[in-house]
């Protein structure tokens, strides 16, 4: 076991974690986060993208004791984010998700492009998308629900 | 009656996503139990192996199953009607031999995935490792080693298909074209996997199995036959389920190895399927060789078809339907759209040493079409005419409508070569030819294809008994109940997953009763909460679930109405149930008031009325 100490959605945590954990399962098994969802666990469908540090990860390649020290984000930690409010209505009124499995991960990709002001144009929002895989919707209405909150924005923000 | 804002036709926001935007939804492996512990599986290497011995470290054989720990375990064997089909034996564990590579020979249990997979890796099998069967057309009259010892061949089903005359046909024949087509194995690739939860509620006296399926209902009904266990005795729950798309529509025997075990063992036990598993082992799909043999005159009306398809099914059937009904729609829908008067067609269905073959979007259908249209293109091009006027030509017309085809689907209204007229219209088809002629700057060639493709969908009995099917989907079924407060919650027999049937069921209640959507509650995928019903594929769920929810609504209706005339005194033909109240000639009572009454002042009710407003339909199309 080896001791970690990080933040998890602005709240400190300091654990014992086997090296070989990963962050996901960590996430998901210890702390109960389980809004970070395993499609693939070798970092090819995107659905267990989070933030560290503010850049987005594929959370089941990162091992959690890699992250000592670091600033970790789950979707369970976006309650007060406007971007992801906005997204979240968009995604809801654009029909942008069916079963659910992909749509936390996606939302995080999606929030991640609109603060880096990687989100101007219908190309541009399916290149940042492309580490995200949606097996239901077919992307349209993804894409659109994104360029939506993507023009109400208006440009970069804050990241984080 | 129902308004447009709310009612069928209106598009309703979902309510499925906002527990999906906040990632709150529930999907099994996000299910804590304490005490849980997980399961890795052993699983074979090689794809047709004897296994000779399998060697459990002395410190892990309390936490290694094999199938001699499980002697519960009984094979799943699907029933067909079908003539002449064989139908193997498949040991959920692995017994003497292994079949296909992925096959589960033991259960390793331990604290975490990781652990558990340790222990697998610590497990020594002694294999005689077999020659494979691999090319399906290859060895489908026999092999060196047969999949299946004892069978002499590897064939689990042929039939031959015939209409009109095909040796007239062929005499008739002015082009003759053969060609040869083959359509890959997929893997059907939901992005969640499949996940197994299992415990034993000694309150209840249950085993409690959470499964990421399509079908609950009818895996509890194949579990409580092969483990042997009252039906009462085994709840199962498919609670958010991240895509099916088909292969989550069978069962699988990591479900009974968990409920097997939930039996034996005084604790949870968790399966989770990982990526390389699901490609491995959830049932695979198309794998289709097609020899086509068209016989056409010298404008490409197509005289006949003479068609042999090999569909390589793999090792085993996977419950209920078995292998057979792929080799057999392709077989039917091979004629597609096309006034073909004399077919002929030998569908043969091969065991190989590959994961078993499954239903998966279209079944069957989408080989048989692209073998049919890639037809039609080549017949256009030995006759030397575009391929849409050669389509058109050889298309059932609308003034034939209602045509059944050489293959026995029927037809029953359409406008197919007006279809494809149009489309060519829309494309500017001219335009595309004479850019084609033309050539691209960079040398690239553009080529344009069609295609047509109808969809059966919501097939009733009819079509399964047509196939020998051993049970017989051909109904859904709906649990209505208004509680006391005027709230309705319907209890359905499907799963949904993705499709959104939380919010569409709840508006064609609403347009049966008037209860606003906000007030009713859909539940699903859960056996105890809901009437049998054999859950969500074939495009089945809106016409077969939405039926049994207007039918078990219709009937609310009419109690509604009785217990609300005899509350506003007048004739109950006088009343009508609409935006939530039952409305009479000269006052109106709410449903809230009626639920109120069938509930805690049955002394109000009209005599002979008894109290409750909870119904069961079921509705078959």
């Amino acid at each position: 076991m080896t001791a970690v100490r990080f933040g998890i959605n602005g709240v400190d945590v300091a654990d014992d974690v086997a090296p070989r954990t990963s962050l996901a399962d960590y996430l998901r098994e210890r702390r109960n986060l389980t809004g970070t969802h395993l499609g693939c666990e070798h970092g090819v469908c995107g659905a267990c993208t989070i933030l560290v540090d503010g850049e987005p990860v594929r959370s089941c390649l990162t091992l959690a004791v890699a992250c000592d020290g670091r600033q970790i984000r789950t979707i369970e930690g976006f309650a007060a984010d406007p971007v992801m409010t906005a997204l979240r209505q968009a995604f809801h009124h654009r029909h942008g998700l069916q079963c659910g499995f992909c749509t936390p991960a996606m939302l995080i990709t999606a929030r991640d492009l609109i603060e880096r002001g990687e989100a101007g144009s219908e190309a541009e929002i399916r290149r940042g998308l492309a580490g995200n895989i949606c097996r239901c919707t077919g992307y349209t209405n993804i894409v659109a629900a994104i360029r939506d909150v993507a023009a109400l924005a208006g440009g970069p923000g804050d990241a984080g | 009656m129902p308004d447009d804002a709310s009612g069928i036709g209106a598009s309703l926001l979902r309510r499925e996503d906002e527990r999906h935007l906040n990632g709150r939804g529930e999907f099994v492996s996000d299910i804590k139990l304490p005490g849980t512990m997980e399961i890795a599986f052993l699983r074979s290497p090689h794809a047709h192996a004897r296994i000779r011995g399998i060697t459990v470290p002395a410190e892990a054989k309390h936490r290694v199953f094999t199938a001699a720990d499980l002697p519960r375990l009984k094979p799943i064997r699907v029933q067909t009607q079908a003539a002449g089909a064989k139908a193997p034996p498949w040991p959920p564990l692995a017994t003497d031999k292994v079949r296909y590579v992925g096959e589960a020979i033991a259960a390793c249990i331990a604290p975490t995935r990781a652990e558990a997979e340790d222990l697998a890796a610590a497990i020594g099998v002694d294999y005689e490792v077999l020659e494979a069967v691999v090319i399906a057309p290859r060895d489908m009259r026999g092999s060196r080693h047969p999949v299946h010892d004892g069978w002499g061949d590897n064939l689990f089903s042929e039939r031959v298909f015939e209409g009109g005359d095909i040796e007239a046909a062929s005499r008739a024949a002015e082009i003759t074209i053969h060609r040869e087509y083959r359509m890959n194995r997929q893997s059907g690739a939901p992005l969640e996997g499949r996940a197994v939860l299992a415990y034993r509620d000694w309150r209840l006296d249950e085993i409690v199995l959470y499964t990421s399926t399509q079908t609950p209902h009818t895996v509890r009904v194949a579990i409580g036959e092969i483990l042997d266990i009252d039906l009462r005795r085994l709840r199962v729950v498919a609670p958010d389920v991240g895509g099916g798309f088909g292969p989550k529509a069978r069962l699988y025997p990591e479900e009974i190895i968990l409920a097997a075990l939930a039996l034996e063992l005084d604790h949870p036990l968790r399966w989770v399927e990982d990526r390389a598993e699901h490609l491995l082992t959830s049932a695979h799909t198309r794998d289709h060789h097609y020899q086509v043999t068209a016989y056409a005159d010298r404008q490409g009306q197509i005289l006949g078809v003479d068609a042999e398809i090999v569909v390589d099914a793999g090792a085993y059937g996977l419950w209920p339907q078995g292998p057979y009904q792929e080799a057999a729609m392709a077989a039917r829908n091979l004629p597609g759209p096309y006034q073909i008067a004399n077919y002929r067609c030998r569908a043969a269905t091969v065991a190989t040493n590959k994961a078993p073959m499954g239903p998966y979007r279209g079944v069957g259908r989408p080989g048989a079409c692209f073998a049919i249209e890639r037809t039609i293109d080549e017949v256009a091009r030995a006759v030397g005419r575009d391929p849409v006027e050669v389509r058109m030509l050889n298309m059932i017309r609308a003034e034939q409508m209602p045509f059944t085809t050489v293959g026995g689907m029927r037809y029953d209204n359409g406008d197919y070569p007006q279809s494809v007229k149009l489309c060519a219209e829309l494309l500017d088809l001219p335009a595309v030819r004479a850019r084609q002629r033309r050539g691209e700057p960079d040398g690239r060639l553009i080529g344009i294809g069609f295609a047509s493709f109808a969809e059966q969908t919501a097939h009733g009995a009819a079509e399964f008994v047509s196939r020998g099917a051993s049970i017989v989907p051909g109904f859904e079924s709906c649990t209505a109940r208004i509680l006391p407060d005027g709230s309705l919650v319907l209890m359905v027999g499907i799963q949904s997953h993705g499709q959104g049937l939380e919010t569409a069921l709840s508006q064609i209640a609403y347009h049966e009763l008037g209860i606003d959507p906000a007030r009713i509650a859909v539940r699903h995928g859960d056996t105890e909460s809901t009437a049998f019903g054999f859950g969500t594929f074939a495009s089945r769920s809106m016409v077969m679930s939405g039926g049994a929810v207007a039918r078990a609504s219709r009937l609310l209706r009419d109690k509604l109405c009785q217990i609300g005339a005899h509350l506003l005194q007048c004739d109950p033909a006088a009343v009508r149930c609409a935006d939530g109240v039952v409305q009479g000639p000269q006052g109106s009572v709410t449903i809230g008031e009626i639920a109120k009454v069938a509930h805690l002042r049955m002394d109000s009710l009209p005599p002979g009325i008894e109290p409750l407003l909870d119904v069961t339909a079921t509705y078959e199309p």
